[in-house]
């Protein structure tokens, strides 16, 4: 194909390439959604409408929403965003409740009942058949779910998400201090959000409340007193630890025990390095020292710190970084992955293409059906036919044909193939 | 399960339709929808990268333009009024994004897992690498790289969707171009990748 010829195509191959990379695999296909998504635009639009026509959209004691009716019209009923009711306040034209005198009391079809307290600001973001997503901004907001298989609710507070599947619960939101609290009257939810990267649940009795400008996560008995600070505290593991323990017949000194301390917790490597910290991944190396994390670091961090190493052309880092996962955590997939990729830093460093070679024979041979055996077995092709020629690389092309006969390398192996 | 469209509203052009919707036509928005939702979706996908979940996106579009189709002054520029729907939600989502982002927040949950967009895990890197490559411009340079590359649009129709002159448009094309391609190949995951796609002259 030749790219450079039209006009409506990046000149460069390169760039060429990755967009049809995209142009294929990014499509506006989705049937199996259509229906339900728009009968989501029409359950939003219809009270945004009436919005227009009387400035203020208000019900009370009304009938499910007329949108619900539309809806089923176009979808089956298992499929229907949950109708949605104001019994009391008021619903602006982008869903948004608040802030006002009393409190407001929204309704759904499926029995859940959600009352923004006085003063709160919160908005209803969506409606789906198995419950709703609800963005508190500032303030209390009270849930009643009803409890019903896949039932899924989520409320979001700056960066907090709570999921809830069948509870009562109530979320306030400090929007100043970005801090939230979460009460628990019956069943339990999952919290995640700054400081609780990896989630916490919250069980019924329990009340969780996070700080981050303090770097403190507490959870306390609901009918106890929260802990004192001078008393001892419990460190957690990780901030994805379970409260489960914190609601079940608190005596008092255990009351006390329940109150957690968290240290302000970071980014962990690896979602440092998908989104592109590479350099913030090696500070962090460097900081608790090289050989210490060569020697003591999880196998998530080594191979996220093998990455940004690669991503940032620290060779001699990656190279080490690669080499204790393959000596500590031999046998794990990552580990086998390693050694494909020492072989592609010797490539890109310009070093021996022989010991590159002598990796991807050794990747091959202890993961022949590993994610990256096409790579490593072209990339031996290439090798073997630049370093010792076409004749000693034809068996190559031939097993890779054999193996991925539409690989990124089966153009070049069929030449080989072609040519003997 | 797909909408099933309104004979002979389905069958109209789309000046009969934006008249159908300003009229409020109850069978206008299925019509629509099934019309363009395919482009809107397709748009924030190509504009917004893989993993991220548009569909909400794609209500938001939809919401705003039967909101707003009343304000259509030419019922004929339907498709390209959509567009630049779109196109301002895009602008809108990657403003929030690196706000979120500015402020040290985790992506959102609906990032979601990349396997379902490309298969090969080659594949999927490189076009999670690209985008993250294209996260490195302004919102109107990198807009005006996905409508008029990814998506084949007219340097009329992009320089229309993103309201600037046509220079304007291709001063920005020239940016996008020049430091895309500098970035591409100086990075080694895509180097890594295009070996097998392009260096096809490694063997001959």
């Amino acid at each position: 194909m030749t790219l450079s010829n039209d006009p409506s195509r990046p000149s460069n191959p390169e760039v060429g390439s990755l967009v049809d990379l995209a142009r294929a695999h990014l499509t506006g296909a989705e049937p199996r959604r259509d229906a339900a998504s728009l009968a989501v635009v029409r359950q939003r639009l219809s009270p945004l409408q009436r919005w227009n026509q009387h400035a203020t959209w208000r019900v009370a004691g009304a009938a499910l929403a007329a949108a619900a009716m539309i809806a089923s019209l176009v979808m089956p009923s298992g499929d229907m965003p949950l109708g949605v009711e104001v019994l009391a306040g008021e619903l602006s034209p982008a869903g948004e409740v608040g802030p006002a005198s009393d409190p407001t009391t929204i309704r759904f079809s499926d029995g859940t009942e959600v009352v923004v307290e006085a003063a709160a600001r919160a908005r209803l973001t969506g409606v789906s058949a198995l419950g709703a997503d609800v963005r508190l901004d500032a303030g209390q907001v009270q849930f009643r779910v009803a409890k019903r298989a896949g039932a899924s609710w989520n409320v979001l507070a700056g960066a907090y998400r709570v999921h809830v599947t069948g509870t009562a619960f109530a979320v306030a939101f400090d929007e100043a201090l970005n801090s939230l609290e979460v009460e628990l009257f019956s069943g339990s939810v999952r919290v995640s959000g700054p400081l609780l990267e990896r989630g916490i649940d919250v069980a019924k009795g329990q009340r969780l409340s996070v700080n981050p400008t303090q770097g403190r996560v507490q959870v306390t008995p609901t009918d106890g007193e929260p802990a004192e600070p001078e008393e001892p505290e419990l460190e957690l593991p990780g901030a994805e630890a379970s409260a489960a323990d914190a609601g079940a017949a608190p005596t008092p000194s255990a009351k006390r025990d329940r109150a957690h301390r968290l240290p302000p917790t970071e980014p962990s490597w690896q979602s440092r390095v998908a989104g592109g910290q590479f350099g913030e991944v090696l500070k962090a190396a460097e900081r608790r020292g090289f050989d210490r994390v060569y020697q003591t670091a999880p196998l998530e961090e080594l191979a996220a710190l093998a990455d940004a190493a690669r991503y940032a052309r620290r060779a001699q880092i990656a190279r080490a970084a690669l080499l204790s996962m393959r000596r500590r955590f031999s046998g794990s997939s990552q580990a086998k992955e390693a050694t494909f990729f020492l072989g592609r830093l010797i490539e890109t460093s310009a070093g021996p293409p022989g010991l590159a070679l002598g990796w991807y024979e050794l990747y091959l041979a202890e993961d022949a059906g590993g994610v990256y055996a096409s790579q490593a077995l072209g990339r031996k092709l290439l090798i073997v036919h630049r370093e010792s020629g076409a004749a000693r690389a034809a068996p190559i092309a031939q097993e890779y044909l054999r193996r991925f006969p539409e690989g990124p390398h089966a153009p070049n192996a069929r030449k080989l193939v072609a040519g003997r | 399960m797909q909408v099933r469209a309104f004979v002979g509203l389905a069958d109209a052009d789309d000046e009969k339709l934006a008249r159908a919707l300003i009229a409020k036509d109850p069978n206008a928005a299925t019509v629509a929808w099934e019309r363009f939702a395919p482009l809107v979706r397709r748009i924030l996908r190509r504009a917004l990268g893989p993993g991220q979940n548009a569909e909400d996106l794609v209500q938001e579009v939809f919401l705003r333009l039967f909101l707003k189709v009343h304000e259509l002054r030419e019922p004929k520029a339907l498709g390209a009024f959509i567009i630049s729907i779109t196109t301002l939600t895009v602008r809108s989502e990657l403003r929030r994004r690196r706000a979120r982002s500015w402020l040290g927040l985790s992506p959102d949950a609906a990032a979601l897992d990349l396997r379902v967009v490309h298969p090969d895990p080659a594949g999927r890197q490189a076009l999670k690498r690209f985008y993250e490559l294209l996260d490195r411009f302004n919102t109107r340079d990198r807009m005006a790289f996905v409508l008029r590359y990814i998506e084949g649009m007219s340097l009329v129709e992009v320089s229309d969707a993103l309201g600037v002159s046509i220079s304007t448009a291709k001063r920005s094309l020239l940016h996008v171009r020049r430091r895309l391609a500098d970035h591409v190949q100086r990075d080694p995951l895509l180097a890594d990748y295009m070996t097998g796609h392009l260096k096809g002259n490694d063997v001959e």
